[in-house]
């Protein structure tokens, strides 16, 4: 399964290796033109385990409150032939009353059929017999299955497949493939918490994305799967499911892009210093002594790769060792997008005030353009806190 | 007669003690109000006893807390109800909504196996008995492999057992139709409420029904008027894999399923 490149590989080390998922490539989009993240997505590090190793500090886990209300609405929601599902999506989705013709492809549902099969095979067995399925679509739409639950797909991030799992495939016979997820938040008076709503439409993005690779792949457009997602969840305080449908067609393009990029990960890793590797993970219960030479080891081994500190890193495991980091090096970058925006090409906090009180001189055309705008707000600043005194 | 007899002599005491009570707490008489109390819940004892003797015949009621009905047969009676094939689920919420009753549905496999067992036990030793009913998964209708988490009465035709790609709507709206009218059925009595919920939750995945509240009249209609579009095809999809699996089975794998074995990692090979 894995052909990860040499120096992915040899990067990495005898570090815990995580297979990635949708929520992972969605996380690509977070941080754009991170290499660190890049680099270390493709070379498939467990970035939690990275994370809490070199912050010293146990990873925020979901509660499992949480996860077992997500579970139930889920099960809720597909329960009894999917029968919330089916009149979601006749009256979001347009499907007609005959098309209900229902698949699972879960993990669950196939080792009634497959015993014995697990893991990576179960995975392959699941994408192979998405493709069947997808084949019976374009040849056979009215005998083709409309609503397909937990197929799964795969997709090539920098030569490492990630296999996705759509909760429920949507496909009416005169029309196209909808991507249809289930998340447990709440739409509390018609509005969803934007954060939740946006890594929903990133993620739910990944896999509108690997079903047109797989369209392409079996000869068809790839507009045959829309772009217009349907999203299902809570309404209001109650469990009670509503939909929302939502055009993400510029997501996908962006995620499009973005992997486009991702081969340049052994290019990143290339250019820095030969034998750099992660450490071996300490075995649980391991000394303290030993958590810190590895937290040492394993930060030494990320400095040489260039972080993009930015206001979405927020959600990434390795947040607090960059936010440290930035402030170390007393980047402008840790004051947020906006001001490292307005800095432009002054990265450095001292460099930006020297700037702003006139102590230094601009060195080219840029910096001078920046200096005019700081002095403005520094301006503005003495301005508003001399009216004070 | 005479356990009646001794009924109206402790009735009239239990009322004559109570109207003592009432004088003695309005007077303010603290001991006396004390001793009648302790009188009265004497004898409301007593009589509690003396009626339950008389009724010694009439079947306790089931708390929600502890059943005492085995979960083979809570699970076979909701599958009658349902008349088709049911999730776990639905069965809990069936036995729930109609008897009052919890169903532990993390045990159904084990029942399924138990059930698997004995009728191949039943099978080998001639003569032995077998049941008259067996709890069977319904199985797929292209491979004939139980379907998860879904159970089947093997008493139905096996046409009836097989999940078609429209069979899960198809049933689903049966089991409504059959439900709905079991709330009819038991309307006045204290499953009416329950039953009414859980027919209208169903319902209100059916065109034409409104979301909340819906009468079961209204339900049926819609159910069956969506059952004309899809149960055709689905007839005609599960008898011709039902004659399928006839030509192709045993009488074990009709029931019971089979497994599919993979000879390679890319074919999926013969039925057991």
């Amino acid at each position: 399964m894995t052909n990860t490149s040499g120096p992915l590989e040899s990067f990495r080390g005898e570090f815990p290796r995580q297979p990635l998922n949708a929520r992972r490539v969605a996380g690509a989009l977070e941080a754009p033109g991170c290499q660190r993240r890049t680099a270390l997505d493709a070379a498939a590090v467990n970035l939690d385990k990275l994370g809490s190793l070199i912050s010293n500090s146990p990873k925020d886990r979901q509660s499992p409150f949480a996860i077992t209300r997500g579970n139930q609405f889920e099960q809720q929601v597909v329960a009894n032939g999917m029968a919330e599902i089916v009149s979601l999506a006749r009256r979001h989705l347009g499907l007609l009353i005959p098309e209900v013709r229902q698949h699972d492809l879960s993990a669950a549902a196939l080792r009634e059929a497959y015993p014995g099969v697990t893991g990576t095979r179960m995975n392959e067995l699941r994408e192979r017999l998405t493709r069947q399925r997808a084949e019976e679509m374009l040849t056979d739409p009215a005998q083709a299955y409309n609503l397909i639950r937990h197929a799964m797909t795969r997709l090539d991030f920098g030569g490492e497949i990630v296999y996705l799992e759509q909760d429920v495939l949507a496909f009416a016979v005169d029309g196209r493939i909808h991507v249809v997820e289930i998340k447990s938040y709440p739409r509390i008076d018609g509005r969803a918490d934007p954060r939740k709503a946006s890594a929903t439409v990133r993620q739910t993005a990944v896999y509108v994305l690997s079903l047109q690779h797989l369209m392409v792949e079996i000869g068809a457009p790839p507009d045959v799967v829309s772009t217009t997602t349907m999203i299902v969840l809570p309404e209001n305080l109650f469990f009670r499911p509503i939909a929302v449908t939502i055009d993400i067609d510029m997501y996908v393009r962006r995620l499009r892009r973005q992997l486009a990029s991702v081969p340049r990960a052994a290019e990143i890793l290339d250019a820095i210093p030969v034998g750099t590797r992660l450490p071996a993970h300490p075995a649980d219960g391991a000394g303290a002594d030993e958590l810190t030479a590895a937290a040492a080891a394993a930060r030494e081994a990320l400095a040489p790769l260039p972080p993009r500190f930015t206001d979405g890193c927020v959600s990434c495991p390795l947040f607090h060792h960059c936010r440290d980091e930035a402030e170390f090096h007393r980047s402008t970058a840790r004051l947020g997008s906006a001001v490292a925006g307005a800095c432009g090409n002054v990265t450095d906090i001292a460099a930006a005030l020297a700037l702003a009180e006139g102590r230094r001189a601009p060195a080219d055309a840029s910096e001078a353009a920046v200096a005019a705008t700081l002095a403005r707000g520094a301006a503005a600043a003495r301005f508003a806190t001399g009216g004070l005194t | 007669m005479e356990r009646a007899q001794e009924l109206i002599e402790v009735v009239t005491a239990l009322r004559m003690a109570n109207d003592a009570l009432l004088v003695a707490t309005t007077s303010g008489d603290v001991a006396e109000a004390t001793r009648l109390l302790r009188d009265v819940a004497a004898l409301e004892r007593r009589r509690n006893r003396l009626v339950h003797k008389s009724n010694a015949d009439a079947i306790p009621v089931a708390t929600s807390y502890e059943s005492s009905i085995p979960l083979r047969d809570q699970v076979i009676r909701a599958l009658q109800l349902t008349g088709r094939p049911s999730s776990a689920r639905l069965v809990s919420d069936v036995t729930k909504s109609r008897w009052a009753e919890r169903v532990d549905t993390a045990k159904l496999s084990y029942l399924r196996r138990d059930e698997a067992r004995s009728w191949r036990k039943s099978r080998e030793v001639a003569g032995r008995y077998a049941r008259d009913v067996y709890v069977v998964p319904a199985l797929t209708y292209d491979r004939f492999t139980p379907v998860r988490g879904t159970v089947a009465l093997s008493t139905w035709p096996v046409s009836l057992r097989l999940i078609a790609p429209l069979s899960p709507r198809v049933d689903m709206l049966h089991s409504t139709v059959a439900l709905a009218q079991e709330a009819t059925a038991v309307a006045g009595t204290s499953y009416e409420a329950p039953m009414m919920r859980l027919v209208a939750r169903l319902g209100a995945t059916i065109p034409g029904v409104k979301p909340f509240g819906a009468k079961p009249e209204l339900v049926i209609d819609a159910a069956r008027s969506e059952l004309k579009e899809i149960e055709k095809t689905d007839e005609l999809e599960r008898s011709e894999a039902a004659e399928r699996g006839h030509g192709q089975l045993d009488a074990e794998a009709l029931l019971f399923g089979t497994q599919i074995r993979m000879v390679t990692s890319s074919a999926a090979g013969e039925s057991r």
